[in-house]
């Protein structure tokens, strides 16, 4: 799956960086605090994804929401796989897009809605 | 191209990690062949809930066997598992309800399960913060717990790999082939061929599907369900509090990080695949989590989003063999299908190996009538 051709690219953008280097124990995810050796570990245990790297790790999944780390991942999978970054699928953003109290949200409806009372079938509960 | 094993197993959500495992534990080649990624379906959109208060017999002791498997899941797996034993506490705000809780309670005691009903002031007890406003008591069962549902699922699949099998990712299964009444292989889109003794059928909302490409009808239908997860915070209380009021929800702290993950059943039930978030659900959970919990009010939501339930017609699942020889089914979860991933895969593995299995599967047949529902869906 390896692509000789793209790898030098990618060696040459790290040149120029000093985030991304080989068997790093440099924070990617700090919300999760997750390494770049995890990462790249995640990777070739064959979870050369986004979404695949997200739930092995939980990265993405913390208070940033993956604003600081999706695009250091996208990288290491580009240079781990070839895949390039701009062709990995992104995982879907969620609202809300910053966090946002329970409080404050549960304000904006009233404690008397409208919520129907159960007629039909029961659906079930985890 | 084309590959060779034992058995195939069509999912790689937990349904058919676990059985996977199970399968390749007992000397079987396993290819688990997965259409996106590990936990893409309805496993890595589940909030982690494990317990045994069912109303079903054979329910009931597959999850009684479940929990038991889940306390030792992390040795067996080499990886942290996160199970905690954090109980479950049902909650009744009418008469209708609380008769119900000790209708099912008196049928979990013949199996032996630790529950019992706790009045209104143990229920705050077992969980602090707890508003009792209107609350009759509750069905708790301190055995219950909780895990991760992709710490389960990838480790079962890592133990798979480990074991001489594999995990075939981006593999979308089109074709099942047969030769007479026998399943032979199944083509994915790539036109790649996987040739197998057994296959299994673990395609979670999919399953019918997947089954009718070898012409055996799944009755599962899906539910949409939405959930949210908040920022981490201090130990607030241990248990998954279910509150069964028509606008009630269910959330539980995850017990490692201290993010609470919760959902409700929407009323009338959302039918079919929908991802989508919504605005209702992320201020309609908030108040119904507040309410019971007031002190929440200031913790933080992440995120949310949906999934879907696998339904079947009684909320059982559907698992054993079908008409067609080699082909078996394990899905029709119902919401449940985490919970159960140990016992049933275990359970599952057996019956495909030997015919039957140490509880028997009878009544999960595809072949049962869908009569009986579970009234603790």
């Amino acid at each position: 799956m390896k692509s000789k051709v793209r790898r030098p690219k990618a060696r040459a953008r790290n040149r120029q960086s000093s985030i991304v280097n080989r068997q790093s124990s440099v924070v990617v995810c700090r919300c999760e605090e997750v390494t770049e050796a995890e990462v790249r570990r995640a990777i070739r245990m064959g979870y050369h994804s986004l979404e695949a790297v997200k739930r092995y790790l939980r990265t993405g999944m913390g208070h940033c929401q993956g604003r600081g780390c999706l695009r250091l991942i996208a990288r290491l999978i580009q240079e781990e796989t070839g895949i390039p970054a701009s062709e990995q699928q992104q995982p879907r953003p969620r609202p809300p897009l910053k966090p946002l109290p329970l409080g404050l949200l549960g304000s904006f409806v009233s404690a008397e809605s409208d919520t129907p009372d159960r007629t039909d079938k029961e659906g079930a509960v985890p | 191209m084309k590959r060779s094993a034992d058995v195939v197993v069509i999912g790689a959500g937990i349904t058919g990690a676990a059985t996977g495992y199970y399968l390749a534990k007992s000397g079987l080649k396993v290819l688990v062949v997965e259409r996106g990624f590990p936990c893409a379906g309805s496993t890595g959109r589940c909030i982690g809930g494990i317990r045994a208060q069912f109303t079903h017999d054979l329910t009931i002791r597959v999850m009684i066997e479940s929990v038991r498997m889940f306390q030792g899941l992390s040795e067996e797996l080499g990886e942290d598992v996160e199970w905690f034993a954090g109980g479950y506490l049902f909650l009744a705000f009418d008469e209708t309800r609380k008769q119900a809780f000790f209708d099912a309670i008196a049928i979990q005691k013949t199996y032996g399960l630790d529950v019992r009903f706790v009045p209104p002031d143990e229920c705050v007890k077992i969980a602090p913060g707890l508003d009792p406003v209107g609350l009759l008591g509750g069905a708790y069962c301190p055995t219950d717990g909780q895990a991760n549902p992709f710490k389960v699922t990838y480790g079962y699949l890592e133990g798979i790999k480990r074991l001489g099998g594999a995990l075939v990712m981006d593999c979308d299964i089109k074709q099942v082939n047969k030769v007479g009444d026998k399943v032979v292989s199944v083509t994915d889109a790539k036109g790649d061929v996987y040739a197998c003794n057994m296959l299994l059928n673990a395609a979670g909302c999919w399953a019918d599907e997947v089954g009718t490409m070898a012409g055996v009808r799944v009755p599962v239908t899906a539910d949409r369900h939405e959930s949210l997860v908040t920022e981490a915070v201090e130990r607030v209380f241990n248990p998954m509090l279910v509150d069964y009021r028509p606008d009630g929800c269910y959330f539980v702290q995850h017990s490692g990080t201290g993010h609470f993950i919760g959902c409700y059943t929407p009323v009338p039930l959302v039918p079919g695949h929908n991802y989508d978030a919504t605005d209702e659900f992320i201020t309609e959970m908030p108040r119904r989590m507040v309410r019971l919990v007031p002190r929440l009010a200031g913790v933080k939501v992440l995120r949310q989003w949906a999934g879907s339930y696998e339904m079947s017609p009684d909320g059982n699942p559907i698992c054993g063999g079908t008409s067609l020889r080699g082909f078996y089914v394990s899905s029709g979860m119902s919401g449940h299908g985490f919970m159960f991933g140990p016992a049933l895969g275990k359970l599952m593995a057996e019956q495909m190996v030997k015919g039957s299995a140490s509880i028997p599967l009878d009544e999960f047949f595809l072949s049962r009538s869908f009569g009986k529902a579970e009234a603790m869906k």
